[in-house]
């Protein structure tokens, strides 16, 4: 049936101009029923340089014009009367001849979304040349910012590939860069051409059109090279889309491969590069560099039937001096040296392919695609039967190489020898197995390659099933969002602290681990895996801690190992793999190798861009031309749709480092870019890429940063021009009213201001009267920053003490929002409430240390390195840098055996020896590296720390008691014993002292301590609150009770509640001065949330109530706790 | 400069530290939150005080003793104060770690 509604086209007009002598004639064109213009155009004639068709001419480059009025446009009032507002000029050169020059005509208004591009090689980069855009001023925009370099995106890769590529689905893609901005505009293809021009520069043109408004209702691209369509002359129809006619292959748009003659067209060519001398262009050239293709862009029925030039396809065939080359592996890189050499020299060579897979080359980045379902096998096969079959390759597929005979010049491979003038090793990696126990199971598999992926496929097929993956690198991130997307259970062991440690800062590692989580992806880092254990196949994977997970399926992406063994067996000098130089050349002059079994100049590579660039030199070399294979800036992207991320460059600190760090935590956005020299060095971003590429730039450009440091984290946007300045106070005042300042109110700024206005000149009366920062906090610097513009100098931002330089925060906000957010580790505080530091401070990060390890015992690991030293090393350092040694004497009771042990002690490591207030023995004095040695000695007597150096539990000071004491009412010893085995070990907000007396006489000083229980005939009267320090401060009566479990039940209860709510640093007497003695008793005074307090007291001493002078276990252990990394004195002295 | 080798970045927690012994006083190597390394004299100019025993923050570490913050690739003490304490090349090659100690011998020698 044919179609009777017409869409409508973003490309209106084409025409084809001839060169006629010295003039260009009009040859035909589709008009679309424009038939004025029509008419204009076949009577006009241009010169050179003359009119768009002559300055495209002249110019040697396709040229775009955005407006014809008052122009170099000819023919603008009949283009003004036909609606022609813009217009595209793409000259067709052989070598330096005019072939002929294709102009594109389109339409300007809001509905034609479009674009067409001309991209330039500027220094290694193609920027954007001019380009039209339609109503996409977005992308326009971004596609202004964007670089594309060789191989990368839809311009790099027409570049890299030299032919003509169709991109479908952009918005969606990764591979196009720019997809965020065009997923935006709607904008659906891109079809990308390179245009041979006779000046220097390569030029890229890019037609990227939307699903309402295609470029054109057909695009065909046909392929003529001699390297594919052999003997037969005939050009091959490779890809196109047809946007009148419903599908032209099989399935969709997608036309699938065929030969056959285009349909109404005779072909053309043209000689492609420069290296080719002029009068031998076209096939005849010996090196055959013409590129054949041709490009029935725009209309199918009006391509002009005068073909700009023929030329017959090189025939000649394979010679007798071909020389034999062998390739061992069929994966990227060599795939790729293979396209050079037979694009540049087809017959070349006479090739040999071994490959220990069962098949060709297939681009194996998109592996995860093919695992998660979104893509299928086929689609990714980059080299088909017929690609091999076309260019003479006798392969050798699911054949291993067993060996190379250099002396010979031979491969063996198992199914017989083959020899070789030149050899390329591209034999690729291996996934790292883990050698854990159990890692020989069934059911534990690399990703790596096509058998992994379907292994993985069908163990995910069964309901219900599990898997683990171990390592949360690029590839094993990929793997988990692919098997999640299937359905299956997925947890992820990392061992780092963060995951993609190699790309990613730990805030961008936190902010992908939580974006990870919330697609059911269970993350564990520090994860310590231990073993995988199974009655035959994988069952469950354990971890260091002894937990426990059930797996039917084992993942192991922990790196790869480069798979070099035939080069060594080979007898090639080694490295961690084949060392070759920047020729690719190995030790021996005839191998070659290419790709991740390779090492050059250290360097091992894993991703995709060096190994291209590899490919490239090499297929120079084997043709024996100069080329030098360069390290250059590599950056990554996550393939896991919805994360997005970005690494680039070194985001190192280092000497002369400085780090501009942007935070949005309502949006989940982090950027941190590192800057040396007024040079952008790395960049790291999360939840907004958009800027990435322009970053890159940056960096592989090495531009000068200095005049748009202070906006550069605000990308290009607002650079060039009148951007807020750096001054937050500026950036504040130029918000307009309706800035929404409260995201969780939805206070806006002009809410505020007339609050203000009316009266309200503290933060807390705005709060009060708008509500804004009334209910997350996050905004209270924001409103301040608004008071401050609004009153100038009248504000004075009051009262609230922020933690530290960090955050605007203060500790009371930071403490409620860990709890509110659940905030668990330190780098989702950092992100969640704004952290103006990359990794907190010396102030800040023992506070936050303490309150996530207080709010949450099970989840969060204590960090020792926001600790002070006191605490990281179990003893009170003294100023000469020695340290004091304290052992636990339960509520001030020894032994002869212990004195003795102290004794002993003492005099070994030569302390001095210190009977306290607390009511224990404190031996100064002692080296660092004496201190696990002390300790043992003291653990051997029974003794364990006594937490003389925490914010914790210290003594429980007592007097003898009804025991002894003729005065003495109850057992006070016995209890302030059961209270500091109850309470020893729990970390607090600043230290606590606790004191029993067993009368009101008080021997213990119970009346001054943080709790002090005073012994009485009827019970337990227990006080809170006291101080004996920087100030004096007799305790208040909390409670009375009748019995000592009750005395322990409302102790317990009354510091969990300090541990629960006190801001760090502040004793007991401080914080019952802020929240009241009142709320204090009225929380313990219900005994359900006595309880609970103590329940959740007890979980939390469950992990921290151990002795870490007992950590120590072994001699080593205790040898290398303190050793120096390396002792050089004697070697010094010497 | 005269590299030596003094073990692996491993050896070092990150934002911690591990000091090498010299014959002429220890010095505190540092690895920072990105696996930066930096080396200082062990020493605060101020009171002597371990700064391998300090907290590593950012480009810095804060002395146990008195707080005193000193920015690793300068040595100086940060805000008001104003010591200075020595610092050295370091760095990382294959997952060794490099330490330089020619401005030691330089200053045995002074």
């Amino acid at each position: 049936m044919l179609m009777t509604t017409e869409t409508p086209t973003f490309v209106q007009v084409t025409e084809i101009w001839v060169p006629d002598g010295d003039m260009l004639k009009h040859a035909g064109g589709n008009y679309a029923g424009k038939d004025g213009f029509a008419g204009t155009s076949a009577t006009t004639n241009f010169a050179k340089g003359e009119g768009l068709p002559g300055k495209a001419w002249a110019e040697g480059r396709p040229v775009v014009l955005k407006g014809f009025d008052g122009s170099y446009f000819l023919r603008a009032e009949a283009a003004a009367e036909a609606g022609l507002t813009a217009a595209v000029a793409i000259p067709v050169f052989d070598g330096e001849t005019l072939k002929a020059v294709l102009v594109v005509l389109c339409s300007d208004d809001a509905e034609h979304m479009g674009a067409i591009e001309v991209w330039e090689d500027k220094g290694g980069v193609l920027v954007l040349n001019d380009g039209y855009y339609g109503a996409a001023q977005e992308f326009e925009f971004v596609s202004q910012h964007t670089h594309f370099s060789y191989g990368q995106g839809l311009p790099g890769g027409v570049w890299a590939a030299g032919v003509p590529i169709l991109m479908r689905d952009l918005g969606k893609g990764y591979a196009f860069v720019r997809a965020d901005a065009a997923g935006r505009a709607g904008l659906s293809t891109g079809i990308g051409i390179p245009v041979p021009s006779p000046t220097d520069s390569t030029y890229v043109l890019t037609l990227i059109s939307a699903k309402g408004t295609p470029i054109a209702r057909r695009f065909e691209i046909w392929d003529a090279r001699a390297t594919t369509v052999g003997p037969a002359k005939e050009a091959m129809l490779t890809d196109g889309l047809c946007e009148i006619e419903g599908p032209l292959g099989a399935a969709g748009n997608r036309i699938s491969t065929r030969r056959g003659r285009p349909p109404g067209a005779v072909r053309w060519a043209r000689c492609w590069g420069r290296a080719c001398p002029s009068s031998l262009r076209g096939p005849a050239c010996p090196r055959a560099t013409a590129r054949w293709w041709r490009c029935r862009s725009i209309t199918a029925a009006n391509w002009p039937m005068s073909s700009p030039g023929i030329f017959e396809p090189d025939t000649s065939g394979k010679d007798q001096a071909m020389e034999k080359l062998v390739v061992i592996g069929a994966g990227m890189a060599s795939g790729r040296v293979l396209e050079h050499l037979f694009e540049a020299a087809p017959g070349a060579f006479d090739v040999t392919l071994f490959n220990a897979e069962p098949r060709g080359n297939y681009n194996r980045i998109m592996l995860s695609p093919v695992l998660s379902g979104e893509k299928s096998a086929e689609e990714i096969v980059t080299h088909d039967t017929d690609w091999y079959a076309r260019h003479g390759v006798a392969t050798r597929f699911g054949e291993r190489v067993t060996g190379i005979d250099r002396a010979r010049k031979v491969v063996t491979g198992e199914n017989g020898e083959v020899p070789y003038d030149k050899l390329v090793i591209a034999t690729g990696a291996a996934p790292f197995i883990v050698p854990l126990p159990g890692h020989d199971l069934p059911g534990v598999i690399g990703f790596r390659d096509m058998e992994d992926t379907d292994a993985m496929i069908a163990a995910a097929g069964s309901p219900g099933t599990a898997a683990v993956v171990i390592g949360g690198g690029l590839l094993g991130l990929e793997a988990a969002a692919a098997l999640r997307l299937r359905g299956m259970e997925v947890t992820v062991l990392h061992n780092s602290g963060h995951l993609m440690n190699r790309q990613l800062d730990e805030a961008a590692g936190y902010l992908l681990e939580k974006d990870l989580s919330r697609r059911g992806i269970r993350v564990i880092t520090r994860a310590g895996t231990e073993r995988i254990e199974g009655a035959g196949k994988v069952e469950q994977v354990f971890l260091g801690d002894g937990t426990e997970i059930a797996a039917s399926l084992v993942v192991m992406s922990a790196g790869i190992r480069p798979r070099a063994e035939l080069g060594a067996a080979a007898g090639l000098e080694m490295g961690r793999a084949i060392k070759v130089d920047a020729q690719m050349r190995t030790s021996d002059p005839d191998i070659f190798a290419v790709g991740e079994c390779v090492e050059f100049e250290g360097n091992l590579f894993g991703l995709v861009a060096p190994l291209y660039d590899q490919a490239k030199v090499l297929a120079k070399t084997l043709l024996g031309e100069e080329d030098r294979f360069q390290m250059r800036e590599l950056s990554a992207k996550l393939k896991v749709t919805g994360c997005d991320l970005f690494s680039a460059g070194d985001f190192a600190e280092g000497e002369g480092r400085e780090d501009i760090v942007f935070r949005d935590p309502g949006r989940g956005i982090y950027k941190r870019l590192v800057i040396e020299e007024n040079r952008l060095v790395g960049a790291v971003m999360y939840g907004d890429t958009a800027d990435a590429n322009w970053f890159f730039g940056l960096i592989k450009d090495g531009t000068d940063i200095e005049e748009m440091r202070e906006t550069i984290i605000f990308g290009p946007a607002f650079q060039g021009g009148g951007g807020p300045a750096a001054d937050p106070l500026a950036a504040v005042a130029a918000l307009p009213p309706e800035a929404e300042i409260c995201g969780c109110n939805g206070v806006c700024k002009g809410t505020i201001v007339t609050a203000i206005n009316g009266g309200a000149q503290t933060l807390d009366a705005v709060k009060a009267q708008t509500k804004a920062s009334a209910s997350c906090g996050t905004c209270s610097g924001l409103v301040e920053q608004v008071l401050a513009v609004t009153l100038g100098s009248a504000f004075e931002a009051g009262g609230t003490k922020p933690v530290c330089g960090c955050t605007d925060l203060t500790h009371e906000d930071v403490r409620r929002l860990i709890k509110a957010r659940e905030l668990k580790s330190q780098p989702a505080v950092w992100q969640e409430l704004g952290w103006k530091s990359k990794d907190g401070c010396h102030v800040c990060r023992p506070a936050i240390n303490y309150y996530l390890l207080a709010d949450w015992p099970l989840e969060y690991k204590d960090d020792p390195q926001s600790r002070f030293v006191n605490e990281r090393n179990h003893a009170n350092i003294q100023k000469d840098g020695t340290y004091s040694v304290m052992p636990r004497m339960w509520g001030g009771m020894t032994t002869p055996e212990e004195l003795i042990a102290i004794a002993e002690a003492a005099k070994r490591f030569n302390a001095v020896v210190k009977v306290t207030g607390g009511q224990r023995i404190d031996l100064l004095g002692i080296r660092k590296e004496d201190l696990p040695l002390i300790w043992k000695d003291l653990n051997d007597a029974g003794m364990v720390s006594g937490h003389a150096y925490t914010k914790g539990l210290r003594t429980v000071k007592t007097c003898v008691g009804s025991d002894w004491c003729r005065f003495g009412t109850q057992d006070s010893t016995g209890l302030g014993i059961k209270l500091e085995k109850r309470l020893w070990g729990s970390w607090t907000p600043h230290k606590v002292k606790l004191a029993v007396s067993g009368c009101p006489r008080n021997c213990a000083e119970a009346t001054c301590k943080d709790v002090g229980v005073i012994c009485v005939d009827s019970g337990y009267q227990i006080g809170v609150a006291g101080a004996a320090g920087m100030d004096v401060k007799e305790t208040e009566r909390l409670v009375d009770v009748a019995t000592e479990e009750e005395a322990i039940e409302w102790t317990t209860a009354f510091v969990q509640l300090y541990r629960e709510h006190a801001k760090y640093l502040d004793r007991p007497y401080k914080w019952v001065a802020k929240v009241g003695l009142d709320w204090v008793k009225e929380m313990l005074s219900d005994e359900a949330k006595r309880k609970a307090l103590n329940a959740r007291f007890d979980i939390s001493q469950s992990v921290y109530q151990t002795d870490p002078w007992a950590a120590l276990v072994t001699e080593e252990e205790r040898k290398s706790w303190s050793a120096p990394l390396l002792d050089l004195s004697r070697e010094a002295a010497e | 400069m005269s590299w030596t080798d003094i073990g692996t970045l491993d050896d070092i927690p990150v934002r911690g530290a591990r000091v090498v012994k010299t014959g002429h006083g220890c010095i505190a190597v540092f690895r920072t939150t990105a696996d930066e390394v930096f080396a200082l004299d062990d020493a605060c100019p101020h009171k002597g005080g371990p700064l391998s025993e300090g907290i590593v923050h950012g480009d810095s570490v804060t002395c146990p003793l008195h707080s005193r913050v000193f920015a690793f690739a300068t040595g100086e003490a940060q805000g008001a104060d104003t010591e200075v304490t020595q610092t050295y090349p370091v760095k990382v090659e294959d997952g060794r770690l490099m330490l330089d100690l020619s401005k030691l011998a330089d200053r045995s020698a002074a």
